[in-house]
């Protein structure tokens, strides 16, 4: 009896290893598709949007810290379109500089604390555009599956906030406060380390 | 002449507004009103500088638009205009073609007389008459289309008084001329005098316009009257719903409509449409008052920045609803090579019968300016 109870311990062990781990796989989710739309409004009135789909990064749930969230988001700001060609110009060579190193090309978010992992609630991050890193927070739905998740994301930002000169076209120009809209689908990878 | 006959001869006889191809499609883009692109609040005519840089950055041959950064504004400015067309009209009923060109001069300037007052005016030559029907003749006239002084009280409020169009949900005259001729019988002109107050938030537009004879009438049709205008956005600067109403009195006849219109534009595409129903009554008799509808809608499609394609449908109905009816379909290709040239392809139907169209009219025409 007494030699029995370790080989019992030990798969025991295993087993809750394996469990573990297969839960911890479970959790992690790449991001599958994705919308950013991000709303500018003018000085004179009105509004334009700037949008992208390129939106890349893998995430998984910390199960140690309820509602963090490992992993970055990363998006590529050389894909910002706004409905006007040259305005699209302007806006990644004049005002993000996307060009001048790679942190200017993409908008990057990790940190990412969510209170809620199914049903409206509230998130918070670390946003790194223009090569500054400011903290956000808005509203966020996620809307699991059998696949993964959905997620539906809104928060503001202040342009100044990124050292971006405000942008402005001959006489008409946005506003520093504008507003992101995320939209993105994340499915989940089994990943066994 | 029956009611119904004056009714098909005046849309026949006022089919041609000025074809100057005005179209809020911007508000595709969140561009709720025509300000930031227009001098005028109503949009339509000279660019502000802004309006110059959207203008070309939508051409095919974009290119950055780049004003001496510290020169100074600019007192007096002006642009040319020229319509080179050629149309093709067929009348389906007796089998009879007839193409014509036309040939339309522009002179558009604006004047600034302070800070906030400046003197607007568009005068223009039409060399030829009718010529989307078979009855095109030449026949040139001198039009002053716009004079105004115009005064910006405030940011977001200006007044301007003289002679314009008359403010409209759509801003569309060269279509909606069209219908809004036969409700008017006896109007000579689609330019009147007036005076007009554009008051403008970011959600908010309201006009309130008293207008008088453009001239050019008989004493009989001489119309004095108001109307307003007021639209809000009510959907993230991408559509716009407004109602209007006018009154008119003239010796011949009372008139008063109410109407409703949108702007809605989601991304590449939009819709503008706008209704009024129409109540005119004779003065000089003990006829029965008629009531008019009209709608006019514009399905249109930015496949690039520079090509617009637009389908325009234009319904009218005359005597109460049960008889009499006018139709007008129309698909079009704008394409702004650039910021000087712009070339517009149509084809246009007109139905006075559901069943089968009346007449076809097919046009290609080049818009060339200057710009200042």
């Amino acid at each position: 009896m007494a030699a029995v109870r370790p080989v019992k311990l030990a798969a025991a062990l295993v087993g809750l290893f394996i469990t573990t781990n297969l839960l911890l796989a479970a959790e992690r989710y790449r991001i599958e598709k994705a919308s950013i739309v991000v709303t500018c409004p003018m000085t004179i009135g009105g509004s334009f949007e700037t949008r992208t789909t390129a939106l890349a990064g893998e995430l998984a749930l910390v199960p140690e810290a309820a509602g963090s969230v490992r992993g970055t988001l990363t998006v590529n700001l050389k894909t910002l379109k706004t409905g006007i060609s040259l305005r699209d110009t302007h806006l990644r060579d004049h005002f993000l500089e996307v060009d001048r190193g790679p942190e200017f090309a993409v908008a990057t978010l990790n940190e990412i604390r969510i209170n809620n992992l199914n049903g409206p609630g509230h998130f918070s991050g670390k946003l790194m555009v223009h090569g500054v890193a400011r903290e956000v927070s808005g509203t966020a739905t996620v809307r699991r599956d059998s696949r993964g998740f959905r997620v539906d994301a809104s928060f503001p930002l202040r342009v100044s906030d990124f050292q971006i000169s405000r942008p402005s076209y001959l006489g008409v120009g946005v506003t520093d406060d504008i507003q992101v809209h995320v939209n993105l689908t994340a499915t989940a990878t089994e990943d066994i380390h | 002449m029956r009611s119904k006959d004056l009714f098909v001869a005046a849309l026949l006889v006022v089919w041609y507004a000025v074809e100057a191809w005005a179209s809020p499609t911007m508000i595709r883009l969140g561009y709720t009103s025509c300000a930031p692109c227009h001098l005028s609040p109503q949009g339509g005519g000279l660019l502000t500088e802004y309006g110059k840089g959207v203008d070309l950055a939508q051409s095919l041959l974009a290119r950055d638009y780049a004003p001496p950064p510290d020169a100074p504004q600019r007192k007096f400015i002006q642009d040319f205009r020229v319509l080179l067309a050629a149309y093709r009209n067929v009348d389906l009923t007796r089998d009879e073609t007839v193409g014509s060109p036309d040939v339309r001069f522009w002179h558009r300037a604006a004047r600034r007389l302070g800070a906030d007052h400046r003197l607007s005016s568009t005068v223009g030559i039409n060399f030829w008459s009718d010529p989307t029907t078979t009855s095109a003749r030449a026949d040139p006239k001198l039009v002053v289309m716009k004079a105004l002084w115009e005064y910006r009280i405030a940011d977001g409020l200006e007044l301007a008084v003289g002679r314009d169009v008359r403010p409209s949900g759509l801003e569309m005259s060269d279509y909606q001329d069209f219908l809004r001729a036969s409700t008017e019988p006896g109007a000579a002109t689609s330019y009147f005098t007036q005076a007009k107050l554009f008051w403008w938030t970011k959600r908010v537009h309201v006009t309130p316009f008293v207008f008088g004879p453009g001239g050019g009438e008989d004493r009989l049709f001489r119309q004095y009257g108001a109307g307003v205008l007021g639209g809000v956005d009510v959907w993230q600067q991408r559509a716009v719903i407004g109602v209007s109403a006018r009154t008119s009195r003239s010796e011949s006849y009372t008139r008063q409509s109410i109407g409703a219109y949108a702007r809605l534009g989601f991304g590449r595409w939009g819709i503008l449409t706008e209704q009024e129903l129409v109540t005119r009554s004779e003065r000089t008799s003990d006829a029965q008052a008629v009531h008019q509808y009209m709608e006019d809608t514009q399905v249109f499609f930015a496949l690039y920045e520079w090509l617009v394609t637009s389908i325009t449908m234009q319904y009218g109905s005359f005597d109460g609803f049960a008889s009499g009816y006018v139709g007008r379909l129309a698909p079009a290709a704008q394409i702004r090579v650039s910021d000087k040239v712009t070339v517009i392809v149509f084809a246009r139907n007109l139905f006075v019968d559901p069943r089968r169209p009346q007449s076809r009219t097919y046009s290609v025409q080049l818009f060339l300016k200057t710009v200042d």
